[in-house]
């Protein structure tokens, strides 16, 4: 069989590929706000309906946008400033699916593993949990890490998943099974119940039967062994599309005829291989012309027509493989061919310009290739490559490829451009705009290798973008500095004005007279407004007094200034009291007072010899500067490295094909001469040997232009 | 007919070998590629990059919160949406103290992300202390495909502590319509 496990895993691979994205989203929506219930077990816990905690939400809104980066930055702020409340511990649970979302997913395995088996465990549904290690089994499987798949897929309970969800489970067994024989185990195509298969619409088990057989053919069973497998298979997809009644247009009658054709394919391929021409043709005849696999099919069909002496049929199929504008390694080998039956139907005159044609088309072909390749650079690479990318305006369109709206316009590649049509897994959505690059597009190594380099340069340009974000804020700083400065030499001024030191002072003394009348019991010193007024009364009328004459007035006035006296003094014993608490009340505001004046000025005396606040400012945006400088550097390396990779890659691919095209080539120009040798001896009647036939060769072909002519002398061929 | 058998079955060979041929080249380039950084795949370490760079987003994130929206006067506005049965959100603008502060239109993958339980930061600003006005105006296609517009008020009192409010927009089964209104959070 010409394409056995490789190609067919492409194609299985390639169909799973699509639900890639689904099976993260599935992650994430068993995990999330508003999935599956997640309950202890032990203790029943209330589905919050809504967003319980704002950062969680804005998390949430990110992710549902795509924006996987995004919602990973804001759960980890959440983390920094004290975790999420009210969810629980399903944003750990989200966290791990982000991860997966964002393409990481060794730390999504860590981080699952610690979740899903570690102290969370109880906090996990069963449903839930079984569901959870059934996706993350599958990620690892479509990554192609199979001791990571077969450990997760194998904590999987069958009965619960079968219980939750049939078409999980059928896919379980599928990806159980792909994995056995993925480790050289056969699968007893009779473990295969069809007629349940065919009532579950299981097309899994079609898959698993027909990769069975592919193994069968490879460990070297017997075509009948084979071919049973490859029939029952046939035969289970015609059941499930009868009992089922599927619609030819739908997506599952599409996936079924995919599927019956590269069935009917390998069969044909198989029946090719083992000489039986006519049963080959059969099958290959199942095969419509709008197939994905018709190229391989029509050449197949050729090849088994010529061999039954049916040149004109093979003609037609290849003059139609011909007509074909799209490049695939079908359609290379067809100038060839096409010569090859000229020469069957034609006769030797046409048949030497059809090989002439086709080794010159090859000559060219050669020296395309020998070009791209010598002019091959990062930036022709990319040209060499188209991908849908969003609609301008639609900023929020980067991230998953759930909502194909967006990607409408397609332009060369431009890597690191956020808005750039990708998987769940970051791959590219590229189309191959040069033929060369077709082969090399399908393969999953050049597609990581390029998923790489488009995460790289996205770093990149984040980095580059968050280095102007800190140079702002350096400025930002540098100027809230100078400010700060100003301001601060204001307040001081201000402060200096206030004269803090002699309104202590003065304070003080007050403080001072109060403690020392009070200790001396001073009446006069506590005397209120009124008292001082009377005194001074006294004052003036003793004053007067004095200077009367001494007579019976004067007697009598002094008789009762006395009594005015006594009664002042009186007066004054009893208000001291009064008087004493009133002063003492007020020194105690006036205290309080100075001890708020003092604290304040204390504060702003610290805050004006207080840097720290800006410091730590300072500190940080330095800190964030180098560890962008870091990153910077790091990435530039791996930048380097992923860059050579594909490269590397890429130039393996053009030495493939030019010693696939050089075959080709040689053998065109070996028939070319062979025919011309034979049209020379039919009219001279005289053999030239072969060695003395110029044929063009390119000089990269030479040595296999050697071995074509000792294969020739061993084949016994003519010259 | 021998030589046609010969060469036909000789393309098939030649594409069997090219096939073989690029399998071998393949784990051969794998091999190559060893050379170039045998340490570790360019994977693994992209991997490592992009958590470091997780990290170096939330130290920035944090760090351009405390330069820009100091705790003291910290005020943010989020919006939510319930299943939005009864309003298509068209767009959304926000006033603070009569000031237009923000304005949003809504694209269909934003719509779905909150319909899920997503919740938009509308605005990140700064407030000082004391009462303050915040009216949101909403517009969209209401019940019966209807334009609607719908608005609300909220009086609040900014502490010395961040501040959140959420405008949240439900479903009313009661009279099938929407509902608008402003929620702080403690």
């Amino acid at each position: 069989v010409l394409d056995s496990l490789p190609r067919q895993y492409l194609q299985v691979c390639s169909f799973s590929r699509a639900l890639v994205a689904f099976c993260v989203w599935s992650i994430c929506s068993i995990l999330a706000l508003g999935a599956a219930t997640l309950r202890a077990e032990d203790e029943p816990y209330e589905r919050p309906t809504r967003a319980n905690d704002l950062l969680y939400g804005e998390s949430l809104f990110e992710y549902y946008q795509g924006r996987s980066f995004e919602a990973l930055t804001i759960l980890n702020v959440a983390k920094e400033q004290g975790g999420i409340e009210g969810h629980g511990d399903h944003p750990l649970l989200v966290e791990g699916g982000l991860m997966l979302a964002y393409g990481m997913t060794r730390e999504a395995q860590a981080h699952f593993e610690k979740l899903l088996s570690g102290e969370l465990k109880a906090h996990v549904s069963s449903e839930a949990r079984n569901q959870a290690w059934f996706y993350l089994g599958k990620v690892f499987y479509l990554e192609e890490d199979f001791a990571a798949a077969e450990q997760a897929l194998g904590t999987v309970d069958s009965e619960q998943l079968l219980k939750d969800d049939e078409s999980l489970y059928l896919e379980w067994r599928y990806l159980l099974a792909q994995l056995a024989l993925k480790e050289g185990s056969i699968i007893e195509a009779s473990t295969i119940d069809l007629e349940l298969s065919s009532e579950r619409n299981d097309l899994w088990a079609v898959y698993v039967l027909y990769n069975q057989a592919l193994s069968e053919h490879q460990a070297g069973e017997p075509l009948e062994l084979v071919t049973l497998g490859l029939q029952q298979a046939l035969g289970l997809l015609e059941s499930i599309a009868q009992e089922h009644n599927t619609d030819a247009n739908s997506e599952s009658g599409n996936e079924q005829k995919a599927l019956r054709d590269r069935i009917q394919l390998s069969l044909g391929q198989l029946f090719l291989e083992a000489q039986q021409y006519a049963q080959s043709v059969q099958h290959l005849k199942q095969i419509s012309y709008d197939s994905l696999v018709s190229d391989e099919a029509l050449f197949q069909y050729a090849v088994a027509q010529s061999h039954l002496g049916n040149h004109r049929l093979a003609l037609g199929a290849l003059n139609r493989l011909n007509e074909r504008s799209l490049f695939t390694p079908w359609l290379q080998q067809v100038p060839y061919a096409l010569a090859f039956l000229h020469e069957q139907l034609d006769g030797t005159g046409l048949a030497a310009q059809s090989y002439k044609a086709a080794g010159d088309h090859y000559d060219k072909v050669l020296l395309n290739l020998d070009a791209q390749q010598k002019a091959l650079s990062e930036e022709s690479l990319l040209a060499a490559m188209e991908i849908p990318f969003a609609v301008q305006g639609n900023d929020d369109a980067n991230g998953n490829d759930y909502n194909d709206d967006y990607f409408s316009t397609s332009r060369p590649v431009l890597l690191g451009e956020s808005t750039a049509k990708n998987d769940a897994y970051g791959r590219l959505a590229v189309r191959p705009s040069d033929f060369y690059i077709v082969n090399l597009l399908a393969t999953e190594p050049f597609q990581i290798a390029l998923r790489d380099l488009h995460e790289l340069y996205k770093l990149q340009n984040s980095l580059a973008l968050w280095k102007q974000s800190v140079q702002a804020f350096e400025f930002m700083l540098e100027t809230r500095k100078e400010q700060r400065q100003n301001k601060l030499a204001n307040v001081s001024q201000h402060l200096e004005t206030q004269n803090a030191d002699q309104w202590k002072k003065q304070y003080e003394t007050y403080n001072q007279a109060i403690t020392k009348a009070l200790s001396e019991e001073d009446l006069e010193f506590f005397m209120d407004e009124e008292q001082l007024e009377f005194a001074q009364q006294i004052r003036d009328a003793k004053q007067t007094l004095e200077l009367l004459p001494d007579d019976e007035d004067k007697r009598e006035y002094v008789e009762k200034f006395e009594r005015i006296e006594r009664f002042y003094d009186w007066w004054l014993a009893d208000r001291y009291g009064v008087n004493r608490w009133a002063a003492q009340r007020e020194l105690g505001q006036l205290e309080s007072a100075m001890d708020e004046f003092e604290t304040r000025r204390l504060y702003l005396q610290r805050e004006l010899e207080n840097e720290r606040f800006q410091e730590d400012l300072d500190n940080r945006v330095a800190e964030a500067a180098l560890q962008i400088d870091g990153l910077r550097t790091q990435i530039d390396a791996a930048l380097g490295v992923a860059r050579k990779k594909l490269m590397a890659k890429v130039i393996q691919e053009f030495e493939r094909q030019k010693v696939e095209v050089a075959r080709y080539q040689l053998s065109a120009r070996h028939a070319q001469a062979r025919l011309t040798d034979r049209l020379y001896r039919e009219s001279t009647n005289t053999a030239i040997p072969i060695d003395q036939i110029v044929v063009p060769m390119d000089p990269n072909t030479a040595p296999s232009a050697a071995k074509a002519k000792a294969s020739a002398k061993q084949q016994g061929g003519e010259p | 007919m021998k030589a046609t058998t010969f060469y036909l079955t000789q393309i098939a060979l030649f594409l069997k070998a090219s096939l073989i041929v690029f399998a071998l080249s393949s784990s051969h380039g794998f091999a190559e590629e060893a050379k170039i950084d045998d340490s570790q795949p360019v994977a693994l370490s992209v991997e490592e990059l992009k958590k470091k760079v997780i990290e170096l987003n939330r130290d920035l994130f944090i760090l351009e919160e405390d330069l820009l929206f100091p705790a003291n006067t910290q005020f943010a506005v989020f919006l939510s949406l319930d299943t939005g049965q009864f309003l298509k959100l068209d767009n959304v603008k926000l006033k603070v103290n009569n000031d237009v502060v923000a304005s949003h239109l809504y694209t269909e993958r934003q719509l779905k992300a909150l319909a899920r339980g997503g919740m938009q930061r509308l605005y990140m600003g700064n407030l000082k202390t004391g009462a303050h006005e915040v009216t949101v105006f909403v517009e969209g296609i209401g019940p019966d495909q209807r334009a609607y517009k719908k608005a609300a008020t909220l009086m609040l009192e900014k502490g010395t502590d961040l501040k959140a409010i959420e405008i949240r927009i439900q479903d009313r089964s009661s009279d099938y319509q929407p509902d608008l209104s402003i929620v702080e959070w403690e």
